[in-house]
This record gives structure tokens, C-alpha cells and sequence, in this order.
């Protein structure tokens, strides 16, 4: 035991300066977001908690982690399998939020916030009656972008978006017309709504074989094959790439995308001058396709309780109430209030009032757990659908029979 | 602070204020048990060889932990009826009733299991069970088209891993370099491979259509269509699985002694009976495990195929272990956990079942056992 005492006095020193390592990692002032809002709009909210912070005197810092959707629902659950590790707000859309209240993996915060001060879409957080959510913004929803240095006016109609698009690439050779993520339901959706269709019956229950259903299969497949007005082949990066690149002059995207079109370093193209936003062009039938609206919501997983509970609540109440924190969130990643007392000035923020305008266009989107089926058995169907191996009414009928099964179970 | 893409010095300094107290701790706790282990078995149990035994705790821990503990927690979720709806039960934070009466038990395991194979309805077997949402996706579909993605991958590794290292082990000018530059597929992660691939076979933007169009071809839609997606998930897959056996086998060719081949010469045998006589025979050691490894590693490619095409167009690239984890995680999650578990032990079973009969048939580890 010549080295014995030596090799003790190291143990306990490196021991020491783990200890103090574990506890520094460990730093119980942290409130940890989990957040699908992408970086640009997670710095936004960052600033603004920094703002809460001064203001409050709070001595809670923020850190966000950026995940995306099927990553936070994933690690959501995995989470509350295991019983610890969930963090302490969830800011992304509502459609998650049905899933995570049938898991018991939310707090109900109808006791813990003022829910009168939320009138426009608070439907889309709650689950028989209670509510999971508090919108941090309206919207959420799909509208038609253009590059005005290649469209001058916005199409009104899909016989002038596919005249004006051909007419863009005769004049710019190499540039795209149109482009749109083909074969992603949340984008075909508004079709649907367009031809009158909708994802549940007047009982609740789920119809995705009607006519709407059929005709809307029909007019996409229709636009790329006989028409020929979008690439053979787009997904959202190729779209949203091309955008702000300049390869393609109109696009459909989402209020969360406004702000990165805006920044002229992220989107050379584009910037605040060159973009453009307007609802949805009419279908033939003179209505327009409906995105689905909901918004982004904060929710608090179970498990968030004494100080750090409330300072949660506090935070998101400011954020979300405050007419000048609200303000400067909305402005900041161009996006609507969810509150009546905060309006948009068309003079402060052109392109925010434009969202607003194809925002009235939508239809509410449901919290309902079910919803997920939905979007699974038509993903399939409309990839067929757009390869031209599937006819819409095959698609339609697949699709009804697939999602039967899932809500089965 | 201004940084890449978002990665800010913040950011940074953040991340590495918690990992390295996160590794110091490690390395601290690691190296007090270690003592202490040491201690107790050489000092007090008096045991012999307690230092090996002591090296070898961590590694044996770590295998308990991440691979033991794992691998029981997935035979016990099969015994289970985990799903959306169960979930508080077997969480034990969630809020909410249990309506179930208990957590498990045989009669979930025959459930999940028989979910895996049959679709049941009063009692009934009506048919094959839905794996995902479209109605080929089928246990036997996708079974069918993972034997036919690792046979034909396999048998492309072996041949292009084989002509490679026959060429590399001729003394050519460079060889080095040629080495070094065939071996570069296997040594890229895999993701950032798949995602490059999945570009270059954009059906407008990708290199591939743009070198067919060059040479007066008609452009694929690689992505779009079910069996072109298959041709170009293949073939990236074949790309990448020749190195390994252009490694495996160039190491055992230059173990093979120049004077059978001498000798052979000199009886008059050619270029073919000199290849299939003493080349093949003697890279046998090396080729059982090899071709027991890539069979294993193709049957459960899950990276390529998930990033590349998320398994369609219309679920028609996924293979098993795809559409397992499409099935529990992905587009078409059903978070039925208690069925993905069964599913996964069924392709465990799959993959053990090929292991065992071409080992033994084969006589892959006839030369360890003989030893």
C-alpha cells in the first residue's frame, strides 16, 4: 500500500470536482422547453423569456431543445414510460396534444391560467372539455407564397395560378412556376375542405371516402399529370429550398415559415420585399381550399410542480397576455395573437396581416386523438394517388378502410 | 454570439458545461468502484484473478445495462398490453384511470403475437394482419421483400467485395490510394450517406436522372415510383456493403501462402482451378462469419431505408425491421407497444433461426470449436 494514501487523495478529489460538476449540470434554476417551433422562432422566445426574467426578477433561465414532431411525441412517451425526464413546458401544434392527454402526460390547465382571455382557437387544445393548452399564437395554417420579383399578383383562381406559373417559367428558364409538398395530407387537406368534404360526419364519425374526398385526390393528381404544373416529385425541403433560392416563384407553406422567408440571409431570393402571401386561389367549384387552423400551444407535462410550476405559469400567462409581450412575439416570428385584445396594424406588419386574411379561410383543426389515423391511411394512398398507380376512388376507399382498423386498435 | 446554422458559442459552452461534469462524474464513479470492487475481492473474499475480474466489471455492467436489461424490458412489453389508451397504467407518472386489470400476462403476449401474423375478429382469424396501413403491408409481403432486399444485396457485396479485393491484391501502382478510396462508403455515417443518396436520385435535381438524361435516356422517378424506389434503396445499399467485404476477404487473401499457388502452377492448374481450389477454399474462415454478419446487418438496415424513403412510396420499400419501426415510432405509429414488441422478437427469432441452421450446416465455427 505504498501509493495507497496517493491513490486515495485523487479518488477524493476527482470525486470532489465531479460532485461539483453533477451539481452545476444539475442547476435547478433551469426550466427546459421542449419545442417543434424550429430555431429562428426558439431564439424569439428566448429573447422574450430574458424580457420575463428582467421584468419578474425571476432568477429561472430557459433552455430550449428543437425537436421535431415525431421526435417530441416519441420522446414524450418514452419519457413518461421511464418516469422522469420530461421537461417542464411543450410549445408545438395541437394535434399532439390529444395523443399526449389520452397517455395522462399532461397537466389540465383550466385552473392554472384565465382561458377567457383565449376566445379564438383554445377549441384546438382541449380534450373533453378540458384544456391541455395555451396558444401562443393563431394560425398554424397553410396560405399561397410567392416571389414578387417573379408574380406580380397574387392567382385568385388554379386556372390563373397554372397560367401564371407557366408563364413564369416560358420567361425564366430553369425557374419553377409552383411547387408544394405533393404528398403530405396536411397539405392536401384543404382540398378536401375545399369540395366540402371533412374528416369526421356530423356523429363523429370518420369519413374519408366521400366525393369531396375523391374529388380532391382527383384534382392534385390531376395537377401533375395533366396539367404539369408541379415538379414530379417535391417534398418540403425541395420546396421550401427552391423558394428561397429563387427556383420557384409560388409555393404553399406555413406561418412558421414567414419569418425565415423574411431573413435575406437565410433566404437570399426572398426577404421582406420579394415576399408574398395570399389565401389559397379558388377551386372550379369557386371555394377555396381550407387549411386546417389551430395555432402553437404550451402545454405542462405531469410531473411540474412548486416554484418551478409557477414560474412556468407566470412566463406563459405574460407571454401570452401581456398586449406588449404579445406584440413583440407576434412581430417577432410573424405570427398572429391568440388573444382579441392584440390585433394586427396592416401598416406595422404587412405580411402578418396578409397571414391573417388566408388565416379566415381555415377551418378549426380537432384535438382528437383519432386524427393520427387520419393522416396515416391517407399518406400511403395519396403517394399512390400522385405515382398514378392508385385512382382516387381506390384511394378514397383504402383509406376509409385503413383508418377503421386503426381507430379499432 | 454569432454561430453555424444556428449553433451559437453559447450553445456550445452550455453543452459542454453539462457534458463534462457529466464525464468527470463517470470517470470518477468508475474509478471509486473499481478501487472499491478491488478491494473487496482481493482483500476481504481473497479471490484469485481479481484484478481481471475487476478490469472486466465495467464492460460486463454496460452489457447488462444496455443490452441485457433492454433486451428483457422487450420480451416483458410483449407481455403487456401497452397502447395509446393503457399508458397510464404502466407509467408511473402518468394521470389517469387504469382500466386494465392487470399488466400482464399470456393472454397479451398470444394477442400481440397473433396481431403480428393474423387480423382476428370474434374469435376469427379474416385474414393476414395490416403491419401498417395499406393492405400489403402484410407479415408475409414484408417478409417476401426482406429475403429478396438481403439476398440480393448480399449476393452484390460478396461479388463486388470479392472482384475488388482480387484486384487490390495484384501489385498495381497506387493500390494504396484505391484502398483508401473504396473503403470511404463504409467509413461515412450512415445517415449523412442516405440523405445524399436520397438527393442524388431526385427525379429533377438528382445526379442520377441528370447522367441518364445525358446519355439519351428517359429520367425514373426513382423516389416516386414502389419499384424504382426499391432498385435505388438497393443499390445505395450495395454501395455501401462492398468495402466490408472488400476488407474482410483482401485480409484473407494476403494470408493465403504464395506456394500453393506456386505449386499448383507448376501441376499445371490454371487461373479458374487455382481460384476455385485454393482461393475459395481457404477464404472459407473468413467468409462464413462475413456472410453470417452482412445477412444479420442487411435483414436489420433500418437507416438507409428510413431516411432514404420512410418506406414508401405507398409502404412498398419497407422491409421488416422498417415497418417495425414505422409501426411503432414512425408515419403510420399505431403506439401499440405491446404489439412492437412481439413484432421485434419475431424477427429476432427470424434472424436466430438463420443463424443457427447456416452455421451449423455451414461449418462457420467448426475451426474455433476444433481448437
Amino acid at each position: 500500500m505504498k501509493y495507497g494514501k496517493f491513490v486515495l487523495a485523487v479518488v477524493a478529489v476527482l470525486l470532489a470536482v465531479g460532485s461539483f460538476g453533477l451539481t452545476l449540470a444539475q442547476d435547478g434554476g433551469t426550466l427546459v422547453m421542449w419545442s417543434q417551433d424550429g430555431d429562428v422562432n426558439d431564439a424569439v422566445l428566448a429573447e422574450q423569456f430574458k424580457v420575463w426574467a428582467e421584468t419578474t426578477g425571476s432568477a429561472f433561465t430557459l433552455e430550449i431543445v428543437n425537436k421535431e414532431t415525431e421526435v417530441l411525441r416519441n420522446d414524450l412517451q418514452t419519457a413518461g414510460l421511464a418516469g422522469s425526464g420530461l421537461p417542464d413546458m411543450v410549445l408545438g401544434p395541437n394535434d399532439a396534444i390529444g395523443v399526449f392527454v389520452d397517455s395522462g402526460l399532461l397537466l389540465p390547465l383550466d385552473d392554472l391560467f384565465d382561458m377567457s382571455m383565449y376566445p379564438i382557437n383554445l377549441g384546438a387544445a382541449q380534450v373533453a372539455g378540458a384544456t391541455y393548452g395555451v396558444p401562443t399564437n393563431a394560425g398554424n395554417h397553410l396560405m399561397l407564397m410567392y416571389n414578387k420579383s417573379l408574380v406580380e399578383k397574387a392567382p385568385d383562381t388554379w386556372e390563373e395560378l397554372i397560367a401564371t406559373a407557366k408563364s413564369v417559367e416560358e420567361a425564366n428558364p430553369g425557374v419553377r412556376g409552383f411547387a408544394y409538398n405533393l404528398n403530405e395530407p396536411f397539405w392536401f387537406l384543404p382540398f378536401v375542405h375545399g369540395f366540402g368534404g371533412g374528416t369526421y360526419d356530423a356523429d363523429g364519425n370518420m369519413v374519408l371516402d366521400s366525393q369531396a374526398w375523391i374529388d380532391a385526390y382527383q384534382f392534385v393528381q390531376d395537377l401533375k399529370f395533366k396539367e404539369q404544373v408541379v415538379p414530379s416529385e417535391c417534398d418540403y425541403a425541395c420546396a421550401d429550398g427552391l423558394f428561397k433560392e429563387g427556383s420557384v416563384a409560388m409555393i404553399i407553406n406555413g406561418d412558421w415559415a414567414i419569418n425565415d422567408y423574411k431573413n435575406l440571409e437565410t433566404s437570399p431570393a426572398l426577404g421582406p420585399d420579394n415576399l408574398g402571401l395570399a389565401p389559397w386561389p379558388k377551386l372550379p367549384n369557386g371555394e377555396r381550399p381550407k387549411p386546417f387552423t389551430a395555432g402553437k400551444f404550451i402545454s405542462i407535462p405531469v410531473g411540474v410542480e412548486g416554484e418551478k410550476l409557477d414560474a412556468v405559469i407566470s412566463f406563459v400567462t405574460w407571454l401570452t397576455t401581456d398586449p406588449e409581450a404579445v406584440t413583440a412575439y407576434a412581430l417577432g416570428t410573424s405570427r398572429l395573437p391568440a388573444i382579441a385584445e392584440v390585433t394586427v396594424d396592416p401598416a406595422a406588419d404587412p405580411l402578418l396581416a396578409a397571414s391573417n386574411e388566408a388565416l379566415l379561410t381555415g377551418v378549426g383543426m380537432p384535438a382528437d386523438p383519432t386524427l393520427r389515423c387520419m393522416w396515416d391511411s391517407v399518406r400511403p394512398q395519396l403517394e399512390g394517388v400522385m405515382s398514378n398507380n392508385v385512382t382516387p376512388a381506390d384511394a378514397a376507399m383504402e383509406a376509409q378502410i385503413s383508418a377503421e382498423e386503426c381507430i379499432e386498435g | 454570439m454569432q454561430g453555424i446554422g444556428g449553433l451559437t458559442g453559447d450553445i456550445v459552452l452550455n453543452t459542454l458545461g453539462q457534458i463534462i461534469p457529466l464525464i468527470i462524474g463517470v470517470v470518477v464513479g468508475v474509478v471509486v468502484l473499481e478501487f472499491l470492487l478491488y478491494n473487496l475481492l482481493a482483500k476481504t473474499l481473497k479471490v484469485k484473478n481479481a484484478l481481471a475480474y475487476t478490469l472486466l466489471a465495467p464492460a460486463a455492467i454496460a452489457i447488462l445495462a444496455f443490452m441485457l436489461y433492454p433486451l428483457f424490458f422487450n420480451v416483458l412489453l410483449a407481455f403487456s398490453d401497452l397502447k395509446r389508451t393503457t399508458f397510464p397504467c404502466y407509467s408511473p407518472i402518468a394521470r389517469g384511470e387504469c382500466q386494465l386489470d392487470h399488466l400482464y400476462g399470456l393472454d397479451y403476449a398470444v394477442k400481440n403475437f397473433s396481431d403480428v401474423f393474423f387480423r382476428v375478429r370474434d374469435g376469427e382469424i379474416i385474414g393476414w394482419g395490416r403491419l401498417l396501413r395499406t393492405a400489403d403491408s402484410t407479415f408475409p409481403v414484408l417478409l417476401g421483400r426482406t429475403v429478396l432486399w438481403t439476398v440480393i444485396n448480399v449476393i452484390f457485396h460478396f461479388s463486388g467485395g470479392l472482384a475488388l479485393a482480387l484486384i487490390m491484391n495484384q501489385k498495381i501502382r497506387f493500390r494504396g490510394v484505391y484502398r483508401a478510396l473504396i473503403v470511404i462508403p463504409w467509413a461515412l455515417p450512415g445517415v449523412i450517406t442516405a440523405l445524399t443518396w436520397k438527393q442524388e436520385f431526385h427525379a429533377e435535381y438528382g445526379f442520377v436522372n441528370t447522367l441518364l438524361q445525358g446519355i439519351g435516356l428517359q429520367p425514373v422517378g426513382w423516389l416516386r415510383d414502389a419499384t424504382a424506389a426499391f432498385v435505388a434503396v438497393t443499390f445505395v445499399n450495395i454501395w455501401l456493403g462492398i468495402p466490408f467485404y472488400m476488407v474482410m476477404l483482401l485480409g484473407g487473401l494476403q494470408s493465403i501462402s504464395a506456394e500453393y499457388y506456386e505449386a499448383a502452377q507448376m501441376d499445371g492448374a490454371g487461373a479458374w482451378h487455382r481460384f476455385r481450389f485454393i482461393t475459395m477454399p481457404l477464404l472459407r474462415p473468413i467468409l462464413i462469419p462475413a456472410v453470417t454478419l452482412d445477412v444479420i446487418w442487411t435483414f436489420n438496415k433500418l437507416d438507409l431505408i428510413v431516411i432514404m424513403t420512410g418506406g414508401g412510396p405507398e409502404e412498398k420499400t419497407n422491409i421488416l425491421v422498417s415497418a417495425l419501426y414505422n409501426a411503432a415510432f414512425g408515419t403510420a405509429a399505431t403506439q401499440q407497444l405491446g404489439f412492437a414488441a412481439a413484432f421485434s422478437i419475431v424477427i429476432f427469432f427470424i434472424l436466430f433461426l438463420f443463424a443457427i441452421v447456416w452455421i451449423t450446416t455451414s461449418g462457420g465455427l467448426k475451426e474455433i470449436y476444433d481448437r
